[in-house]
């Protein structure tokens, strides 16, 4: 919804940043979702929306499983397994994971909106008034 | 009558190899992407902050909306 009525609209940029948890299951689909957008950043977000639609079923995934899945959902094969296994989607995932440290983040989900921070899962209403709010200001 | 019973046969062994057939194997596959997965949409831009993170939406939106999640 924040997707249809705001950023569609041009009033929001929504930033995504890996929140890892030492998870080893959720730290490679981090790695493959980031592996993806540097395909192209709309695989990313395809990965992102698939993920989070069915994430019971990654509870526990490994390797082959993650980058079958990412082929699955369009990306190149041998450029997925490069980035994978090679270490461009661990150093992207770990850089954007230290921004989180940077500004104090501890907790998942957490959301940064202008200058109020939401946690958890919040009621759509909760975001548009943050958002409002922000565009205010 | 006798030139159809080997056709019989054939049909009657058919059935049977139906009835016991062992269930494949199966190794863990990748799941598939179901209808309810929307496509991002056509007209919202989407690209890489300067750090590496993923964005959707104009870079000169007036609001930015830092989502911190983990995907499980």
């Amino acid at each position: 919804m924040i997707v249809d009525e705001f950023v569609a609209a041009g009033q929001v940029q929504l930033i995504f940043i890996d929140a890892l948890d030492g998870v080893a299951s959720a730290t490679r689909l981090h790695t493959m979702a980031h592996c993806m957008g540097l395909q192209d950043p709309a695989l990313f977000w395809k990965a992102h929306d698939f993920i989070f639609s069915t994430q019971t079923q990654f509870y526990s995934v490994d390797d082959q499983t993650v980058i079958e899945t990412g082929v699955t959902l369009g990306a190149d094969q041998a450029q997925l397994e490069t980035c994978y296994y090679g270490g461009d989607g661990t150093k992207g995932v770990e850089t954007t994971a230290a921004f989180r440290d940077e500004q104090g983040v501890r907790g998942r989900p957490v959301f940064d909106i202008g200058e109020t921070r939401l946690f958890g899962n919040q009621d759509f209403q909760l975001f548009a008034e943050a958002i409002q709010t922000a565009l205010e200001q | 009558m006798k030139k159809l019973l080997p056709l019989f046969a054939v049909f009657a062994l058919l059935a049977a190899c139906g009835g016991t057939a062992v269930p494949p194997t199966t190794a863990p596959t990748a799941a598939e992407p179901t209808a309810a997965v929307a496509e991002p949409a056509a007209v919202v831009e989407m690209g890489q902050t300067e750090m590496g993170a993923f964005y959707r939406g104009s870079p000169s939106a007036p609001v930015k909306l830092y989502d911190y999640s983990n995907f499980l």
